[in-house]
């Protein structure tokens, strides 16, 4: 068989290979102050089945007569931890390396890391004498002396040092086969190193498949292992290498807690309910060694520990330290803490005594939880004596350690305790309102984030990482018989215009559903993301998050809610920065019986290009102005970026249309001394003018209300403003499909 | 001085990168931040509690810690001081 071999070469840095593909690809390098870049975690790879249709339609008794028939054998890959070598074609060392194969309902989702391997060169191979079950063996087993990992020894650990990419894998064996063979696709993102910017760069020649065949699992592997070998290709269909992977557990992750406490302390081992640390990782498919070590920790001098104490308590008495052979985290348990009530996971950066983060935490057991109703069952009992709140705060304080922040999204591990406290809604008390798991996003981050994330002595914590949903599949349960429709109320548009859509979710079903009781955004039901011609996904959510949260109600049969969006800028900057068509998709989602819930829908739209130089100035002035959506939103005249922005537009005939209803919303409403000018209002608006149905409503009510302020002076307009007004917001509601209750509401006004 | 309500950051200043670009104090005593997507590092206030007492507001912060910064407001500005002395300021939308 004919190999290219691909133009590879060391370069300056130790360990790591270069490509032509690849030096071309740091001249696109992201600037260094730009966001950071972070590989994405994996999306679900959905199951489509690789055997015939007809087979799978026969009843299984028919399929074992057809498999005696004709001997058949059907190929799947098993959840869990294989051990992986990647041997780059032309280069004296490897990569070893885990990847993680998780399933999730029919769903699969697979990630992994390589660590280098520079073998030492040692040939011919010493004969040494090793201690084998208590027998003198001979030793001269080449793994042995070159270092590479032992699959008996089930998840490999690897020297942090080593660490260099992470594989976001795109497609695998996610169903049963006929074939013994399959593709593997993955992306690989380098890592550049803790301090670097950025930290990741996705390599150019990629991404990567590899045909991959079922093959026998060499000496030391379980037995009946799954083990597979393929030769990895570029995406110019150049071979770079090969790769083998077998399967090692059936975890994805291991570590080891170790607990040490002062003697008056509890060791916090469980709820008192039936979780333990490992029935609450097994759901994230960690295995854990929880050990008990030292109960006789010496008190500090005073009557509480410092955060530098604790760390070097943990340094004197822990039972091991190697963080390049073990994943070990350390939790102490003492009376007291200096800078917190109830626990912290102290070691958040390199800047402590031994530099290295995400090692240990603290958690006091002698806080006195308030006498309040808000600590329902708990309330006046010593923390340590309430063992479900204690064992929690140990279990949160760990997942900061792994690298988790706090979330807010339900009442799992790294919501915070006064969150969860306060959300308790009577009958139930807190703690029996706390979900005993990881949300299912920090779930998919303890799966799937690179190792050096969720490793201790890996990157510092406050090393920021996406903390939107990492994938609308993974986040909810689908709310089946709701269904949701995105309608743009312009499907062509030019850039710089904000997108604005009418949204509507309906229940199809038979019999009532519960749902939200408004889609309006700020009650933070409404989500989504863009998706512009490149493939780029931006997000977009609330930024004014109401203090009262979204009540459920039942939406009877053929009932629908609506409301409006109005879109432009969202947490990656502008969302439609470019000429193109775009897919916006629009997420309703919410908490229901400790689970998370959710429908989406989406609508196509095309942004045209700047049609004169007037329009091009006023679009790059809205869309590089941040403050635009703030003005958009929140409306004032205090906000003088924004407001610019927003004349500039007004100022160009084409984006005029599109931007004169947030002016007149504007000057609708007083601010401080400035009356509400209903005047400019109606100059302003005319048949012209972009409005969505919520718009429509949002301006009835303004100009009522201004109207009404007219006699008490905070308005000043003619007479007729009001009504010239109206008669634009009714010809307006002709187009919408709701006619009748927006005339309604406008009669009132003219 | 009157914490509760939505707080956008109006420092651009290399100490004040790990605050949040956005803050929400709420009435229960809890508070919800947003950090900013071009932040290097992710926001020192994430979710927690804060408490006030004359001009120190206490925050936890997103390890656990609970800190004190001295804090006053004027004219819809709320200015932290933290112990390091990094002044960040927020205005009230």
């Amino acid at each position: 068989m004919k190999t290219t071999r691909v133009n590879t070469k060391k370069n300056g840095t130790a360990g790591k290979f270069t490509t032509s593909a690849e030096q071309a690809e740091h001249s696109t390098r992201i600037p260094q102050d730009g966001p950071p870049v972070f590989p994405q975690l994996p999306d679900p790879i959905m199951m489509v089945p690789k055997l015939p249709e007809e087979l799978l339609r026969l009843p299984l008794e028919r399929q074992l007569e057809l498999e005696k028939l004709f001997p058949l054998k059907f190929y799947s890959l098993d959840a869990g931890c294989y051990l992986v070598r990647f041997n780059p074609t032309g280069l004296s060392y490897h990569y070893d390396g885990t990847i993680r194969v998780q399933r999730q309902g029919s769903n699969t989702i697979a990630s992994g890391d390589l660590y280098q391997h520079n073998p030492i060169q040692i040939w011919p191979l010493p004969t040494i004498p090793v201690i084998k079950g208590g027998i003198l063996t001979p030793q001269n087993d080449a793994s042995f002396f070159l270092g590479e990992p032992n699959p008996a020894n089930g998840i490999p650990v690897f020297a942090r040092s080593r660490y260099r990419y992470y594989l976001r894998i795109t497609q695998i064996l996610e169903s049963i086969s006929l074939s013994n063979t399959f593709t593997l696709g993955f992306e690989m993102w380098k890592f550049n190193g803790v301090s670097a910017s950025p930290m990741w760069t996705k390599e150019a020649a990629g991404p990567y498949q590899a045909q991959m065949t079922f093959g026998t699992a060499p000496a030391g592997y379980p037995a009946g292992a799954d083990y597979l070998t393929g030769t990895v290709r570029n995406a110019a269909n150049v071979a770079v290498g090969t790769i083998t992977m077998g399967r090692v557990s059936s975890y994805l992750r291991k570590a080891t807690v170790e607990i040490d406490r002062v003697s008056a302390s509890e060791a916090p081992l469980d709820s008192g309910a039936g979780h333990g640390w490992q029935s609450i990782f097994d759901s994230v498919k960690w295995q854990l060694n929880v050990v008990t070590s030292n109960a006789d920790v010496a008190e500090p001098s005073g009557n509480s520990w410092s955060d530098g104490e604790m760390h070097a308590a943990m340094l004197a008495r822990r039972d091991s330290s190697n963080l390049d052979s073990e994943w070990r985290y350390h939790v102490l348990a003492v009376k007291n803490i200096d800078s917190t009530p109830r626990g912290i996971m102290y070691d958040t950066g390199g800047t402590d005594s031994n530099n290295v983060p995400r090692e240990g935490i603290g958690i006091s057991s002698h806080w006195v939880i308030p006498n309040t109703a808000t600590w329902g069952k708990v309330k006046g009992q010593r923390f340590g004596a309430a063992k479900a709140p204690y064992f929690r705060t140990a279990l949160h304080e760990i997942g900061h350690a792994m690298g988790l922040y706090h979330n807010t999204v339900d009442m799992g591990i790294m919501n915070t305790t006064d969150v969860i406290s306060a959300s308790a809604v009577p009958p139930t008390q807190f703690p029996d309102n706390i979900k005993w798991a990881h949300a299912a996003d920090d779930q998919k981050r303890l799966m799937h984030m690179p190792d050096v994330f969720v490793r201790p002595g890996g990157v510092s914590f406050g090393t920021p990482y996406s903390t939107h949903p990492l994938s609308p599949d993974d986040a909810h349960e689908e709310a089946v018989g709701l269904e949701m429709h995105v309608l743009p109320v312009q499907e062509v548009l030019p850039i710089g215009a904000p997108v604005r859509l009418e949204i509507s979710l309906a229940n199809t079903a038979p019999y009532p559903l519960p749902a939200p009781d408004s889609l309006a955004m700020k009650y933070g039901c409404v989500s989504g993301r863009v998706i512009d011609p490149s493939g780029t996904v931006r997000t977009f959510k609330t930024i004014m998050l109401c203090v009262d949260e979204v009540q459920l109600r039942y939406l009877e049969p053929g009932e629908q809610l609506t409301d409006s969006l109005t879109l432009l800028r969202g947490a990656e900057g502008a969302l439609f920065p470019s000429a193109g068509s775009y897919t916006v998709e629009v997420e309703v989602s919410w908490d229901m019986n400790g689970g998370h819930v959710g429908v989406s829908g989406q609508a196509h739209l095309f942004v045209t290009t700047a049609q004169t130089k007037s329009h091009a100035r006023a679009a790059l002035q809205v869309l590089s102005t941040p403050d635009t959506l703030l003005s958009m939103v929140f409306t004032g005249d205090h906000l003088l970026e924004g407001n610019a922005a927003i004349q500039a537009a007004l100022d160009d005939k084409v984006l005029r249309p599109h931007y004169a209803y947030l002016e007149a919303k504007r000057l609708a409403q007083p601010f401080k001394k400035r009356k509400a000018n209903l005047n400019a209002v109606a100059d302003l608006l005319d048949a012209e003018t972009v409005m969505s149905t919520g718009e429509i409503r949002k301006c009835t009510k303004l100009v009522k209300q201004a109207d009404a302020g007219n006699g008490n002076g905070d308005a000043s307009h003619d007479g007729d403003a009001p009504s010239r007004i109206a008669g634009v917001l009714r010809a307006k509601t002709e187009a919408h499909a709701d006619t009748d209750s927006m005339t309604a509401t406008l009669v009132a006004l003219s | 001085m009157n914490l509760i309500g939505n707080w956008q950051k109006t420092t651009v200043s290399e100490c004040g990168k790990k605050y949040p670009s956005a803050i929400q104090f709420k009435p229960n005593g809890l508070y919800e931040a947003q950090g900013d997507p071009k932040a290097a590092v992710h926001p020192t206030w994430d979710v927690g509690t804060f408490s006030q007492q004359h001009d120190t507001v206490s925050l936890s912060t997103s390890n656990d810690a609970v800190i004190d910064y001295q804090a006053s407001e004027e004219a819809d500005t709320l200015t932290f001081r933290d112990p390091e002395g990094c002044t960040v300021t927020y205005r009230r939308l």
